[in-house]
């Protein structure tokens, strides 16, 4: 695994390449010490993980998530506590705490490992394994785009159906749909894109349309133009 | 040694109900010998004067009954029926002997004024036992009034006394322990060093070990030396240089005489915390944290800049505002916390103390 390590402290930094010599598969590809030579060495190196500290300088560390298109494993380091974690709402996500002990460090790559994804070249189309991070309120996920049936536009905005979670992302349906693999998602309309993994069933709709019931029973129409569109290329 | 707000009494205070009885005796006294003599014009003065003698030796003799008994320290239901009972004797003892004293010293008005009551109830009449009881009355009902007074801003005092004793408890609590997240940072940054630089890794033990000597003992003591405290924050400081290396330069000055001077444990440490955090922290550039010492006049004064600007939040952060809160309960408005920016990009938070010996 190629690792990013990301802390405005340079002794946090060499502790954390000390930690990791003990695990040869890992491969400590840059250091970053703020969110701006972070997201540099992200574009510039793909890392699988990140290591990476919340607090940066005046910056925190889901400033650098909130500007990746799609991030890869995400390990925080921090100094807080659980319970100030909190705060944060990444309960879920997986940290560690300074200073870091190696067994703890061992449990966390491993479990990177079991799905480590690298984040793909900046230009590579997103597939069903990349994820977003994205914030639902002051809640942090990440976003598996295989989990999205539906993403809509909402404004400037584009809101993704993840689970129960409704996030919203500072993007343009249009950015986000040339970003993503056309071969696992499609534009049905002027305002949604669908996850074509998600389509339960297909009916023809008067005057050249369609309709698709997503799973979950969510029902979405295909405008006349887009569905010809999604029969010339999918044959549906 | 300033005032403290210890001296607030937590007992009844005896020397206001002494002011209050006082009060109501003058008051009385005055309107009482007003009405006499206008009513015992062209008549004896030396009536109105055994009356006014009579009421004054009656109502002290009422009030130490009260004092004696500890009427005072009773329930309103328990006060008000003893004190308008005993009032209501006393406006009658105090009537009939006035009335007596009326009908055997002054042979003319009074007397003439009483004589439609002669076959009734002998000198006594009606209408001026009446008055008599009704000043006796006016009097228990203002005495007992002004202890309720008295009572109620005693236990406003007793309420503020223990939020104040409550919030000193809860920033002893605070001020005890080191920030965990400074704990934990300093840690990591001496764990990387142990194999980097072990003489800076054993220095920075000792300054940590010193540090946290130093706070364990403020939970304990109202006051440390300045020296001590000037020690601990150098350490606080010299362990945050470790972990922020070339983004945090500390300059120290001590002016003036400093020996013997004693100050409220981690003062000086809290001003250098917030510095830390909020002018060397958030930034990738770092600067330099002064802290400046001087003793002028008895002023000790305790000087904090940083780089930074000032949000619109002012000094609103809870390690000044449990600062202030503790200044103020220790020294009043003797002691000013002040933060302010220079516009350039530096704050400074300033302190001034009065200047404490042991």
């Amino acid at each position: 695994m190629r690792a990013l390590l990301v802390d405005d402290e340079r002794l946090a930094r060499a502790e954390l390449r000390r930690l990791l010599a003990a695990h040869p598969d890992v491969d400590v590809a840059g250091e970053a010490a703020t969110v701006d030579e972070a997201a540099r060495a992200v574009a510039a190196l793909g890392p699988d993980l990140i290591l990476l500290d919340v607090q940066l300088a005046g910056e925190t560390g889901f400033d650098l998530l909130d500007r990746l298109d799609a991030v890869p494993t995400v390990v925080f380091v921090t100094a807080f506590d659980r319970y100030a974690l909190r705060a944060f709402e990444v309960a879920a996500l997986d940290y560690l705490l300074k200073p870091v002990d190696p067994a703890r460090l061992a449990d966390a790559l491993a479990r990177a490992r079991l799905r480590a994804v690298p984040a793909p070249p900046p230009d590579a189309p997103l597939g069903p394994d990349d994820r977003m991070f994205v914030r639902d309120g002051d809640l942090c996920l990440f976003v598996r785009l295989g989990d999205v049936p539906l993403i809509e536009a909402v404004g400037n905005y584009v809101r993704l159906h993840a689970g129960a979670a409704r996030p919203l992302l500072l993007r343009t349906l249009a950015a986000l749909e040339a970003r993503l693999d056309a071969r696992h998602f499609a534009r049905v309309n002027r305002s949604q894109i669908v996850g074509l993994a998600h389509i339960e069933r297909v009916a023809p709709w008067p005057g050249g349309g369609l309709v698709l019931t997503l799973r979950g029973g969510a029902r979405v129409e295909v405008s006349r133009r887009q569905a010809q569109r999604l029969r010339d290329a999918r044959g549906l | 040694m300033p005032e403290h707000p210890d001296r607030l009494p937590l007992t009844p205070d005896a020397s206001a109900d002494r002011r209050l009885y006082v009060a109501l005796q003058a008051t009385f006294g005055v309107a009482l010998a007003a009405v006499l003599l206008i009513l015992s014009m062209g008549g004896s003065r030396p009536a109105a004067i055994v009356s006014m003698v009579l009421w004054f030796a009656l109502t002290r003799a009422l009030y130490r009954v009260a004092r004696r008994g500890r009427w005072f320290d009773e329930d309103a239901g328990a006060l008000w029926p003893r004190l308008l009972g005993a009032g209501l004797v006393l406006g009658v003892v105090w009537g009939y002997a006035s009335l007596v004293a009326y009908a055997h010293l002054d042979g003319t008005a009074l007397r003439e004024a009483l004589r439609p009551f002669d076959g009734f109830l002998g000198v006594l009449s009606a209408y001026a036992l009446v008055f008599h009881v009704f000043v006796a009355l006016l009097w228990t009902t203002l005495l007992a009034a002004g202890h309720f007074v008295l009572r109620y801003r005693r236990a406003e005092v007793i309420a503020l006394r223990l939020a104040v004793e409550a919030k000193d408890a809860e920033l002893r609590a605070l001020r005890a322990q080191v920030h965990p997240h400074f704990l934990f940072n300093a840690l990591n940054a001496v764990r990387a060093l142990i194999d980097e630089d072990p003489a800076r890794a054993r220095d920075a033990v000792t300054r940590l070990s010193r540090l946290l000597r130093h706070t364990l003992r403020a939970s304990e003591q109202p006051r440390v030396p300045l020296a001590d405290e000037l020690d601990a924050t150098r350490d606080y400081l010299a362990l945050e240089a470790v972990r922020f290396e070339e983004r945090l330069r500390v300059t120290v000055r001590v002016e003036g005489e400093t020996e013997g001077v004693n100050v409220p444990p981690l003062v000086l440490l809290t001003l250098a915390e917030n510095a830390v955090k909020h002018g060397i922290a958030p930034s990738a550039a770092g600067g330099e944290v002064a802290l400046v010492v001087t003793n002028v006049g008895g002023v000790l004064r305790l000087a904090v800049t940083s780089p930074g600007v000032l949000g619109p939040d002012t000094g609103g952060g809870l390690g000044l505002r449990n600062t202030r809160a503790r200044l103020a309960l220790d020294y009043g408005p003797a002691a000013t916390l002040h933060v302010g920016d220079d516009g350039a990009g530096a704050v400074t938070s300033e302190l001034r103390l009065p200047i404490l010996t042991p």
